[in-house]
């Protein structure tokens, strides 16, 4: 009896983050959708009103203007609209104010299916811990699956303080990749576990370092969207245009993005550390240079290296690369060191 | 009403003497050569810089196999590629994290570490003594500013100012009628030192427990003892500065080991969990204590650890030789080969007369056949048990001296024991069955089997102290990314009968915050300095409003 629940739970499951992932293909098609929108808007604007001067220039004053607007409390210009309502241009025409509220109302869809796309893969995620009675993520499917969620959750619950709205299209992407290698690739079913994974420490460590992963993933994300805005920066001086225009300027999505890092690498170290106490526990030591943790060592040193030089005078420009680096060796630490390396943790791949 | 404006600030935060970038090319004298190497190592480039190596020399550390990881692997690779192998041994590849290049890296970071953190703790004790720091002249360049005029007196603006200023945790320095200079967020840089001592601290740590600890394993077949000395150990690493007489003489027999495996799915036999029942005493003629050893489980006994780390099989055997005397009779552990227990081992039989007999071979706890490779174990654990033997008879080498692997015969003085035909001979047993040596050498029985565990015991010193110290850099971590440094003035200026009131705010720990290319304001800069500044002025405004007629705008 309680093995047919388990099962029903467990094909339960697979059914909800099926669903998310046809869901989050949806939303990927109406975020598609508004940047076209806003990128044919930006074309038309570019073209209807050449004589204001550097268009560059007035589009810091009206981000100044909404900096006023914002800092006095005047949510009536639609701050929660964030970077898109900063950019938007009052004299832009009939045409385009159409484009631009198409743009707004393909926005509205992509977010409200990336909500729901998020629900499922929670369910999901949910039944997946009670038809295997314990927490789920103690493979790497699992650990997608749930990588993904806090993911997507910490970008609809940061959304708007951060103003992340101009991420939607490269995130909803990057989580529909790693939904899709979950449910084709890495794919397992429920199953018990090794002994040395039956520990409460399984909890603290890898939930700290699922999280962390998720919010390094967003940061990872921000960064890249920030080293093509300052490229873009740097070499148009005309009115942008393309889709890159509808970023935030590059040092605003820098702050982001450090804000970002600055909050997933103490949670980092704290499953680094955790991790260490439970070898200790399972092995005897606490700290082996086990490949596994090698790399955990290694991503820890490059996202200090990436804090670090954000204070280091000369090498700020190149902190959101050296972010993609560190993210880079987090990445590697999952499907490189799995796949490819025998070690103690080698179980969590297969 | 008054107005914020977030703007370029011309302000740069004092450089810190470690971020001195000494570019003179103008020959050195020695003294100053020296204090240049030292800002050079010091500063935070070069710490970025050893920061990288340090990673990047981890790198084939995960790579290659570790001596002290996983010796078995080195030794295969050794086998497999002996040219490169002697490159990889010069460099120390085998051995990264204890190889010299890598201490050095991290010796280097240490000290530049130190050699940046210590300076630094001192300023920031004087400054935690020290008071805020006077009004600049020209607020207006700060990032954040606000001024407006009001009819309130100078000296109502600057107390009112305080008040608030003191009441969100501010070190206020009021200068009555004239202006306030406030500062907060000391924390911050406190939380920063105490992050890269922390880091220290761990190092030491490491020390300590490489020092004064000890680490030994040891094969218990069930049913036996273990007492704690060196002699026991099959292997054993202890510290420069510990001593054996420090082993703590417990001794502890294995009672019973328990292991289940999964039966079905895909993860078909996984094992699920394994426990040994142990039964030890702390020191000789102390009463027995019993515990359930398991993974995650450890016994602590008398500061040290033991840690259940494997499993495998021991096959009973009894030998009798030539002359029909039993020469040996017992368990004898095999090696597990893979997940499914595929174990091989010898037999050693010093004491057969006429002469000493040996058997090489390999124990499945299940056993098939497979039509391509022959008997295989199909699952982990002991449904079908059998070995498979070959035999030999001669010298075994246990007299020379040399010391032998348990797991190997030393071939060099036995010749293999062939039927009539001339093939050689083996024997496939199963629980109960005996067979008899070709030339009438004796005969083996396979009388079953025990299981064997493998055993750690371990004390390490520095666990404690790593543990502090981890916690401790935790701490500062947060701290520092939490705590936000700011400095806050508010200036109150008679003028024709009125008061300008200007408040203008810094922060100190934001370094893209501070001096800006360009005026576009980041999107999530509702920015808390702005938002701080303001919320300031609002305050005051209250008690000192602005005068209609002239909007204060700078
Ligand atoms: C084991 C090596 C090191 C690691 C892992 C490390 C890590 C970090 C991290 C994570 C931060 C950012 C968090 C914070 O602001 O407290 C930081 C900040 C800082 N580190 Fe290090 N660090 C190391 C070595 C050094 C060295 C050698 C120096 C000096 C040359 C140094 C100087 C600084 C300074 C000045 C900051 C503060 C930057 C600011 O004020 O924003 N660190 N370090």
């Amino acid at each position: 009896m309680q093995l047919i629940g388990s099962l029903a739970l467990a094909s339960a499951s697979d059914n909800f983050v099926a669903g998310a992932t046809i869901v989050m293909v949806l939303a990927m098609l109406a975020h598609a959708a508004e940047w076209a929108f806003i990128r044919e808007r930006r074309t038309a604007d570019a073209l209807a009103v050449p004589a204001q001067g550097s268009g560059r220039e007035a589009e810091h004053d009206r981000a100044d203007a909404a900096q006023e607007a914002a800092a006095q409390g005047a949510e009536a210009l639609g701050s929660h609209r964030g970077a898109v309502a900063v950019l938007e241009r009052p004299d832009g025409g009939d045409d385009a104010t159409g484009r631009s509220e198409r743009s707004e109302t393909f926005r509205r869809i992509g977010i409200a299916l990336t909500i729901l796309a998020t629900g499922l893969l929670g369910l999901g995620v949910i039944s997946r811990g009670l038809a295997a009675e314990r927490v789920p993520w103690s493979n790497l499917y699992e650990f997608a699956i749930t990588g993904s969620f806090i993911l997507l959750t910490t970008y609809l619950v940061t959304l708007r303080r951060l103003g992340l709205w101009f991420l939607s299209l490269p995130l909803v992407g990057f989580v529909l990749v790693v939904l899709g290698l979950a449910v084709t690739v890495l794919y397992l079913p429920v199953s018990g576990l090794i002994p040395a994974l039956q520990s409460y420490w399984l909890v603290i460590h890898v939930s700290a370092a699922v999280t962390a992963t998720a919010v390094f993933s967003l940061g990872a994300v921000t960064s890249l969207a920030h080293i093509l805005k300052a490229r873009q920066e740097r070499r148009v001086t005309e009115a942008p245009t393309g889709v890159l225009a509808n970023l935030p300027p590059a040092a605003a999505i820098e702050r982001i993005a450090y804000r970002l890092h600055a909050f997933a690498f103490p949670v980092w170290t704290f499953a680094l550390i955790a991790g260490a106490i439970w070898a200790a526990k399972a092995w005897g030591r606490y700290w082996g240079w086990d490949p596994k943790e090698t790399w955990m060592f290694i991503t820890w040193i490059c996202y200090a290296a990436y804090l670090h030089a954000r204070s280091t005078a000369g090498w700020r420009d190149k902190v959101s690369w050296i972010a993609l680096v560190a993210f880079g060796a987090l990445l590697f630490n999952l499907i490189g060191v799995n796949f490819l390396i025998n070690g103690l943790h080698s179980y969590s791949g297969f | 009403m008054t107005q914020t404006r977030v703007r370029d600030a011309k302000h740069k935060p004092a450089q810190r003497a470690h971020r001195g970038d000494a570019g003179e090319v103008a020959p050195l004298r020695p003294l100053e050569f020296a204090r240049w190497a030292w800002r050079q190592l010091t500063s935070m480039r070069t710490a970025l810089v050893l920061l990288f190596l340090l990673a990047l020399a981890s790198v084939p550390g995960s790579l290659i196999p570790q001596r002290s990881v996983n010796p078995v692997e080195v030794a295969e690779f050794i086998r497999a590629n002996p040219t490169l192998a002697t490159w990889y041994e010069r460099l120390g590849l085998f051995d990264v994290f204890s190889s010299p290049w890598f201490a050095a890296i991290y010796l280097a970071l240490m000290v530049s570490l130190l050699g940046c953190v210590i300076p630094r703790s001192v300023q920031h004790w004087r400054l935690v003594r020290s008071r805020p720091p006077a009004a600049p002249r020209h607020l207006d360049r700060l990032p954040a500013y606000r001024t407006w005029v009001t009819e309130a007196a100078p000296g109502d603006v600057t107390e009112r100012a305080t008040q608030e200023l003191r009441r969100s945790g501010y070190r206020v320095e009021p200068r009555a009628g004239v202006s306030v200079a406030a500062e907060r967020g000391y924390l911050r840089e406190v939380g920063n030192l105490g992050f890269h001592l922390a880091l220290v601290a761990v190092l030491i740590a490491v020390a300590v427990g490489n020092l004064f600890g000890f680490r030994g394993t040891v094969l218990v077949v069930e049913g036996n003892g273990f007492a704690n000395t060196v002699t026991q150990y099959d292997g054993y690493q202890a510290g420069r500065l510990f001593d054996e007489s420090q082993l703590p003489p417990f001794a502890l027999t294995v009672e019973d080991f328990h292991v289940r495996f999964e039966t079905q799915g895909e993860q078909r036999g996984s094992v699920r969990e394994f426990a040994a029942k142990v039964s030890y005493t702390t020191e000789p003629g102390a009463p027995e204590q019993t515990y359930n050893l398991r993974v995650n489980h450890p016994l602590q006994v008398d500061g040290s650890q033991v840690h259940l780390l494997g499993h495998g099989y021991a096959p009973r055997f009894t030998v009798r030789d030539g002359r029909g005397d039993v020469a040996f009779s017992g368990p004898v552990p095999f090696l597990p080969q893979d997940g499914r227990f595929s174990s091989t081992g010898v037999i050693k039989v010093p004491d057969a007369r006429p002469e000493q007999l040996g058997f090489q071979g390999f124990f499945l706890p299940t056993a098939v056949i497979d039509p391509q490779r022959g008997p295989v174990s199909a699952f982990p654990d002991a449904l079908r048990p059998a070995v498979y033997l070959t035999a030999y008879h001669g010298d075994l080498g246990l007299d020379s001296g040399v010391p032998q692997s348990v797991y190997r015969l030393d071939m060099r003085g036995l010749k293999q024991f062939r039927t009539a035909s001339g093939d050689a001979f083996r024997v496939a047993l199963t629980p109960g069955q005996e067979v008899t040596l070709p030339g009438g050498a004796g005969t083996i029985s396979f009388d079953g089997y025990a299981r064997w565990v493998n055993l750690q015991i371990s004390r390490n010193p520095g666990e404690p102290i790593a543990l502090a110290a981890a916690g401790l850099a935790l701490g500062g971590l947060l701290l520092s990314l939490v705590v936000r440094r700011r400095r806050v003035w508010v200036r109150a200026t008679a003028a024709r009968g009125r008061t300008v009131v200007e408040v203008a705010g810094l922060d100190r720990s934001d370094p893209t915050l501070a001096p800006r290319r360009d005026r576009a304001a980041p999107t999530d800069a509702r920015n808390d300095l702005a938002t701080e500044i303001d919320t300031l002025a609002t305050a005051l405004a209250q008690h000192a409003p602005p005068v209609r007629e002239e909007p204060g705008c700078s």
